[in-house]
């Protein structure tokens, strides 16, 4: 019951941060959508980390962990660190440059205009909106999850709550996270939503090293902390120590995976907020150390988590393990508080992807296809946010049916990966033309579709492509790899041979974006 | 710079505009750094920059450009 009191109460906390923040907006859509450009270097950096940091960097890594072993970090964190980075200076300054310039606020209002042609808007909609989504599902999913798991037992005497072992139900839990979230971004909008990011991010970092460092303690047992860390990794199988679990071709096609995050719609937005050029610059040098503060903590303990003496459950599902770590091992009141920290990850994602969407929905298709300055700048802002809580609720309703947090993430940054060859060539590409976008995008929808259907629509989490190695020579091979590796060299080579084969853009249209 | 001294790395260089990513460095403040970008590759790349933009002034029309540029 303290753990609940706890994470109600700061659940209460973000919904007064969000009605502060209303009482900042200015009424106009530039404001709600974009915070005017008046974002500066550190709320940059809190909220594009927070943004980027989300369940599956806390759950589906501690849970991965506990199956994989250390390589985990390999797979993504390293990389990450050093991708992302290199995201926001290559494709990020280029895009907030010319979304300046022209007064962009979506994607696909850049690639619009930058390849003269209306269709590639339709054609980008629905699978930025179905990524989206899917990667929305992850932090609904993965709330509801950790509330449940901290709070088993509190309610005993519910005979409502015995089928979720007499903790708040995941549905219920989920439920009440979207609202707080919907809440702040509703009244807030991304000037809300950025405060609540770097808040959330603050207490996400702090509350994960001392959920580090409580845990370590716990399971060494004695009073010396690098004794504890010495003691606990000691403690686990030699796979967990190395990277062995996890095949070569495996490990280095997951290098793709953080390329994702230049088609992220929710980061393009927290890009376009900077108030200049220059604010990109601490974001881009303190994200891979901010990465690295989050992503150890959270490998080491789900490694620890397989070992004998963590007081875990061999079988524990991989969602759970770092929910039940948290209730095994800490306190009450620390459990309460490392709970919120989880908690916090997770919504300072949520709430740039649900803004996003109601960004997109409002921007790309209601204001696109209406007449010219049909809407009042307030009928802009209402549209945008009832378009927000219908994506809520669609994809509350979607998270009643659960998949393992990790893979269902990986599905969906494989699909922003395979857009990442359209943004990099319409940034630095000047033969880029619309036929030879439009044939990428519709490459990476088509395979992206067929392998999802193909791996049992992510319930297969081994599912690699090709299924089983080509034989290409006796000493040659292509070996099973992840999906992305597929999508991401497809699109990318059907981007170059049709925009070679088809009319360069006019000249004028290059001039905008070449100057 | 390594990319002009090698021919195909130079074509790629100016083919893909990658001469964008130092003026983006300039933006961030990030020509006074040591270790990312020396005065020295700096000064390389801005000439390659005044080359390229002089070489796209010249060939603006779309039928000089190679197909793939």
């Amino acid at each position: 019951m303290i753990q609940l009191g706890i994470i109600i109460g700061y659940l209460g906390l973000l919904l007064g941060l969000g009605l502060f923040s209303n009482r900042l907006f200015r009424g106009t859509v530039k404001d709600y959508m974009l915070a005017s450009h008046s974002i500066g270097p550190f709320l940059l950096l809190m909220s594009l980390f927070g943004t980027t940091m989300t369940a599956f960097a806390l759950v589906g890594s501690t849970g991965r962990s506990y199956t994989l072993g250390v390589g985990v970090y390999g797979l993504l964190a390293s990389a990450s660190g050093i991708v992302h980075s290199l995201c926001f200076f290559v494709i990020g300054v280029p895009l907030w440059t010319v979304g300046k310039r022209y007064g962009y606020t979506t994607q696909i209002q850049y690639f619009r205009d930058r390849l003269n042609n209306d269709f590639i808007g339709l054609l980008l909609f629905p699978i930025l909106v179905t990524l989206v989504v899917s990667y929305l599902l992850l932090g609904v999913t993965a709330s509801g999850a950790v509330v449940n798991r901290v709070t088993a037992g509190a309610f005993e005497s519910w005979e409502w709550f015995a089928s979720s072992g007499y903790g708040v139900p995941i549905p219920a839990a989920s439920a009440v996270v979207c609202a707080v979230v919907l809440a702040y971004v509703f009244f807030g909008g991304m000037r809300g939503t950025a405060w609540a990011n770097a808040f959330q991010t603050t207490v996400f970092m702090v509350l994960g090293v001392i959920t580090f460092v409580t845990i370590a303690n716990a399971i060494g047992g004695t009073d010396n902390f690098f004794e504890n860390l010495k003691r606990a990794t000691e403690s686990i199988s030699e796979a967990h120590r190395s990277r062995e679990r996890i095949p070569k071709p495996v490990f280095f096609s997951f290098l793709l995976i953080p390329l994702s995050v230049a088609m992220f719609p929710h980061v393009f937005q927290h890009w376009l907020t900077a108030r200049n050029a220059k604010a990109f610059k601490v974001p881009i040098v303190v994200h891979p150390i901010f990465i690295m503060i989050v992503w150890l903590p959270c490998v080491l303990v789900g490694a620890w988590a397989s070992s004998p003496i963590s007081g875990i459950p061999t079988g524990t599902p991989e969602n759970e393990v770092l929910a039940t770590l948290v209730r095994t091992h800490a306190g009450h009141v620390l459990g309460g508080l490392l709970t919120a920290g989880i908690l916090a990850a997770i919504m300072s994602s949520l709430d740039s992807q649900f803004l996003c969407m109601g960004t997109i929905f409002t921007e790309d298709i209601v204001v696109h296809y209406s007449r010219e300055e049909r809407f009042t700048e307030r009928q802009v802002v209402l549209t945008a946010r009832v378009f927000i809580v219908g994506i809520v609720v669609v994809t509350f309703v979607l998270s009643l049916f659960p998949r393992a947090v990790f893979d269902l993430g990986l599905w969906s940054f494989s699909g922003f990966a395979g857009l990442f060859p359209l943004v990099f060539a319409a940034i630095y590409w000047r033969r880029l033309t619309a036929w030879g976008a439009m044939a990428s995008v519709l490459t990476t929808i088509v395979l992206w579709t067929v392998l999802f259907g193909r791996a049992d629509f992510g319930a297969n989490r081994r599912y690699a492509f090709p299924e089983s190695p080509v034989v290409i020579t006796d000493s040659l091979s292509i070996p099973p790899m992840l999906p992305v590796v597929a999508i991401f060299l497809c699109s990318a080579t059907v981007l170059v041979l049709v925009s070679v084969v088809t009319k360069p853009p006019n000249e004028k249209t290059l001039a905008r974006f070449f100057r | 710079m390594i990319v002009k001294k090698i021919g195909l790395g130079e074509k790629l260089y100016r083919c893909f505009a990658l001469q964008r990513v130092v003026k983006y460095a300039k933006m961030l403040g990030l020509e006074h750094s040591p270790s990312i970008l020396s005065q020295s590759n700096l000064h390389a790349s801005t000439k390659i920059i005044q080359s390229t933009q002089a070489g796209q002034n010249k060939d603006a029309g779309p039928k000089e450009r190679s197909s793939f540029c």
